[in-house]
């Protein structure tokens, strides 16, 4: 690779900036002077009432010090326009189709060539060190402004770094030429991606976050991500752009916040339509410069819909939150500067207020005939194209008190050609009102609006950042904005991105600001926001985790007897997918418990959800058996009418534990529906809604095979061998798909429980019983024989343990609960209870 | 490029290009309608009440595109001046700093 800083035009300014570096000083001291040289001249001619002739010699001065100001001005702004920033003769990208053809020290920005002439100086003196963690030892040691700020914002210690940096050039190690020369072309592809022309110090940093050991292994220690750096330099290029392009006032855009006149000049009034409307223009003149992140689709697909000849009205639907308003303004701004479509451009786009029509109206009939008055308006201007927000509210047949159907008035004026409008609903709204009458439907072309993805979340949360930064006086860490991103997709899964993370990053600021006297923004303080606002102990949970499972199988035992292999599956399998070893989109943890009928699946699913979710609360039951015919699809994802009863509970409750009893009685085609649950992580629900399944553990269960791991446990059989066989059977008899079973990230087998089991079992219900009794101050002694005879009537080997709290009810507690009520047992008393006849000796 | 966005600046504010397809629109779009059926009377009526919309409007688009061709003119001309300064300002430097050098020493 061809690097030679000392052959690129670059290498002239870093030559001449020792000389450049005084034209700024040199130019303000010279217009000082020439400034206080006018002044003391007409002080003079006034004042002191002196002969103009007088000044002769003062007057050169002030023309010499007038001259040096032009000189010094001139050579500065040559030094900067110029040797800083000489023109590329070939883009960047075409060197990066030809890498071995050009000087790559020449695609350097002024800063970035510096930096390496340094570091090339440098590395000859250590002689066998890695030339990477020279150039990036310079990168941080000279720390240019951009990488400082990424640094700063990020809340990384660059003093770190450049001590971890020192000591390895202290050691031999001969890298090759290669590593660098992939560092060069690793940041002139970033340079590319991010927009920019040259390669700059920022790209620099990025590129060895990619390929330098010594960073990759800081940015771990700091819990930092390759991909973070990235996103801090283009975050910061950004700004910098955006910035620069505000201050620069001749700037076409700027220029054309102005306005316009003359037009509307063709255009007829809209007198009755302004009084219910506002201009979405207004608001983009104030800001034309915000850029708007994501849904570029959406944007064009509506833009083709108004530029067409017929049918051009659009209806956008989506859920609340995913920025359609952002896709209005996109439409807005790019009319108001004249670069969308031609019959778009310079048309007003005005959001009607129909709720406000209403209100003003007296009567029904008033308001309909306000609203044909408006929408006449909209006919004569030519101009306007109408917004109406929550469409749906106004095409409902059984219209609410404050609301009006305009579907009827409406359905009139939307075939003319100079009638435009962008409706917005949602999902619901949609299939609930619109599109049920159709031929009002077929006016329309629907855009659905998709929520944008996390980077671009990120990226938007970045442009709101000054503006909370001034509005609060407190700076706003990268790290926080990570964790607005990762908890707010986690535990907010009701709301979309971007709303829910803007909104979070708004009341984080608020938190901090009136709750703290921390002076910067960061994770702990938007953990603790979502946890008072979900509930959810985020703080103790992501704390507790851990120790909850290494210790997973120690607590599920202490509820759960027996079934060792069973819950060792199940913890491993857990620790595994928290640890994200294996990488999966799906939810938490899924498992399929198979196994007779009262040997703990049920009671494992329980513990879990207490463990694992704080409660037994968390945890969503089924009843699969209910659900055997293919209508019953409706009943679980929902409908317009009605609400999914899996879907509406996880989009509630997105934090529990989900179980499927009896899984294999549900309707083939249902378990159809979980397969993208298992795989993906979310559903679609009856109305066109993303359901997140990703904070929940599923656990199905089923009887399937019971009989034969009955028989294989009194043979002695091994779980593992099992397994192999029940599959078989599972399969064969079509009982479960094994596309379905391998979805799942482990199957566990539940054995049929033996009698030391079962006396266990006993043990623990009727200990539960005691500690009851204790708390109405009876001590309430459990023998053996007791527990023995509790065994001996309940057990069943088809039943398991299900008999078992039967028996003691009958048996225990109906005693225990008529000598209570008799007041035979008293406070202070101790109860035996005989295993012959479940009589009761007091003492 | 800072003069030539002047200058576009310009011709979008004064709407000239618009105003200029729609030199002869009515006024604001005042236009009324024949209506149904021949009646003379009516029929001049109409025509002239719409003829006075469109020369109005005609003569009020001429005002604003005149103006928008003199300014357009100006931003040209104040656009030339700052550019032949520009251009001539070493040689002003260089012939300051001779006086000024002649003059004191």
């Amino acid at each position: 690779m061809n690097f030679e800083i000392k052959k690129t035009s670059i290498y002239r300014a870093i030559k001449w900036q020792r000389f450049f570096r005084f034209a700024r000083p040199l130019k303000i001291i010279a217009w000082i002077l020439f400034l206080l040289l006018v002044l003391w001249i007409l002080f003079g001619y006034f004042v002191l009432d002196r002969d103009f002739n007088s000044f002769r010699h003062l007057g050169a001065w002030t023309a010499l010090c007038f001259s040096l100001a032009l000189l010094f001005g001139e050579a500065k702004s040559f030094f900067v326009k110029k040797l800083k920033n000489p023109s590329l003769k070939y883009p960047l990208k075409q060197a990066l189709g030809n890498i071995e053809e050009f000087n790559w020290a020449g695609f350097l920005d002024f800063q970035a060539a510096k930096i390496c002439l340094k570091a090339m100086n440098q590395a000859n003196k250590h002689q066998g060190a890695d030339i990477k963690d020279i150039f990036l030892f310079y990168l941080i040691k000279t720390r240019p402004l951009d990488v400082a700020l990424v640094f700063q914002r990020g809340e990384l210690n660059w003093r770190l770094l450049k001590a971890n940096l020192k000591k390895e050039i202290g050691q031999v190690k001969n890298s090759a030429e290669a590593d660098f020369a992939k560092i060069i072309i690793e940041a002139g592809k970033l340079a590319l991606l991010g927009g920019r022309v040259k390669i700059t110090a920022g790209d620099l940093l990025s590129a060895f976050a990619e390929n330098s050991a010594v960073f990759e292994s800081f940015l771990t220690q700091s819990d930092f991500r390759k991909d973070d750096i990235k996103n801090l330099v283009n975050w910061h290029y950004k700004a910098q752009e955006r910035h620069e392009r505000i201050t620069c006032w001749w700037d076409y855009k700027n220029l054309m916040t102005r306005g316009s006149i003359g037009k509307d000049f063709a255009s007829g009034y809209t007198i009755t339509l302004d009084g219910f409307s506002f201009e979405w223009q207004d608001k983009i003149s104030k800001n034309v410069f915000r850029e708007i992140v994501g849904h570029i689709e959406e944007i064009k697909q509506v833009e083709r819909i108004l530029e067409k000849e017929q049918n051009k009205n659009v209806l956008l639907v989506g859920q609340p939150g995913t920025g359609r308003g952002s896709i209005i303004e996109a439409i807005a701004q790019r009319a108001f500067l004249g670069i969308s479509a031609p019959s778009i451009n310079y048309k007003r786009i005005l959001q009607f207020d129909l709720s406000a029509l209403v209100a003003s109206a007296e009567s029904k009939e008033q308001a309909e005939a306000l609203l044909e008055k408006c929408f006449s308006e909209v006919i004569k201007a030519k101009n306007v194209i109408l917004v109406i927000n929550d469409f749906h509210n106004y095409v409902s047949e059984n219209s609410q008190p404050g609301m009006i159907n305009v579907a009827g008035i409406m359905a009139r004026f939307l075939p003319l050609a100079s009638f435009q409008i962008i409706a917005i609903t949602t999902f619901e709204g949609f299939h609930t009102y619109v599109e049920k009458n159709s031929s009002f439907n077929n006016l329309f072309e629907k855009v659905d609006v998709a929520e944008i993805s996390e980077n671009e979340t990120l990226v938007l949360m970045e442009q709101f950042v000054p503006f909370f930064e001034a509005k609060h006086k407190k700076y706003i860490g990268y790290r926080a904005l990570k964790e607005i991103l990762k908890t707010s997709s986690r535990y907010m899964a009701q709301t979309a991105f971007p709303e829910k993370a803007l909104r979070l990053l708004d009341e984080s600021m608020v938190y901090l600001k009136m709750y703290t006297k921390d002076k910067v923004l960061r994770p702990n303080h938007v953990r603790k926001v979502v946890s008072e606002k979900t509930k959810i102990p985020l703080e103790t949970l992501e704390g507790t985790e851990k120790k909850v499972l290494i210790n997973l199988e120690n607590l599920l035992h202490e509820r759960l007897i027996g079934q060792d292999e069973a819950v060792s599956e199940v913890a491993n399998s857990l620790r595994r997918a928290r640890a994200e070893v294996n990488l999966k989109s799906g939810p938490i943890g899924s498992f399929l418990f198979l196994g007779p009928t009262g040997v703990g699946k049920t009671e494992t699913a329980k513990a879990l959800a207490a463990i694992y979710f704080g409660s037994e609360q968390n945890m969503l039951r089924f009843d699969m058996s209910e659900f055997q015919a293919i209508e019953d699809i409706k009943r679980l994802i929902g409908t317009s009418q009605e609400n999914g009863l899996l879907t509406t509970k996880i989009k509630e409750r997105p934090f529990c534990l989900l179980l499927l009893d009896e899984l294999e009685k549900a309707h083939p085609n249902i378990l159809t529906l979980f397969l993208q649950v298992l795989d993906e992580g979310w559903l679609t629900d009856g109305l066109g809604r993303k359901v997140d399944f990703k904070n929940t553990i599923i656990i199905a269960t089923s009887n399937a095979g019971a009989e034969f791991i009955r028989e294989s446990v009194k043979r002695g059989g091994k779980i593992n061998e099992m397994k192999e066989h029940i599959f078989n059977y599972v399969f064969q008899n079509h009982i479960l798909k094994p596309e379905f079973v391998n979805r799942f990230d482990a199957v566990v087998l539940f054995k049929s429980l033996e009698k030391p089991e079962l006396l266990q079992i006993a043990g623990l219900m009727l200990s539960r019983l005691a500690k009851n009794l204790l708390d109405k101050g009876v001590k309430f002694e459990v023998t053996k024989e007791l527990k023995e005879k509790i065994v001996e009537l309940s057990y069943s080997p088809e039943f398991g343990a299900r008999e078992m709290k039967r028996v003691i009810q009958n048996k225990v507690e109906n005693s225990l609960a008529k000598a209570l009520l008799l007041g035979q047992l008293k406070r202070g008393k101790s109860v035996v209870v005989s295993p012959v006849d479940f009589s009761l000796t007091i003492r | 490029m800072g003069w030539k966005n002047f200058l576009r600046f310009n011709f979008n504010y004064f709407s000239v290009g618009q105003l200029l397809k729609s030199l002869f629109s009515p006024w604001k779009g005042d236009i009324s309608s024949y209506g149904r059926g021949f009646d003379a009377a009516r029929y001049f009526n109409t025509f002239l009440g719409n003829m006075i919309s469109r020369v109005l409007g005609a003569l009020i688009r001429l005002v604003l595109i005149v103006l928008g061709l003199v300014f357009g003119l100006g931003v040209f001309l104040a656009g030339a001046l700052v550019l032949i300064v520009w251009i001539c300002l070493p040689a002003i430097v260089v012939a300051g700093l001779f006086y000024a050098i002649g003059v004191v020493v």
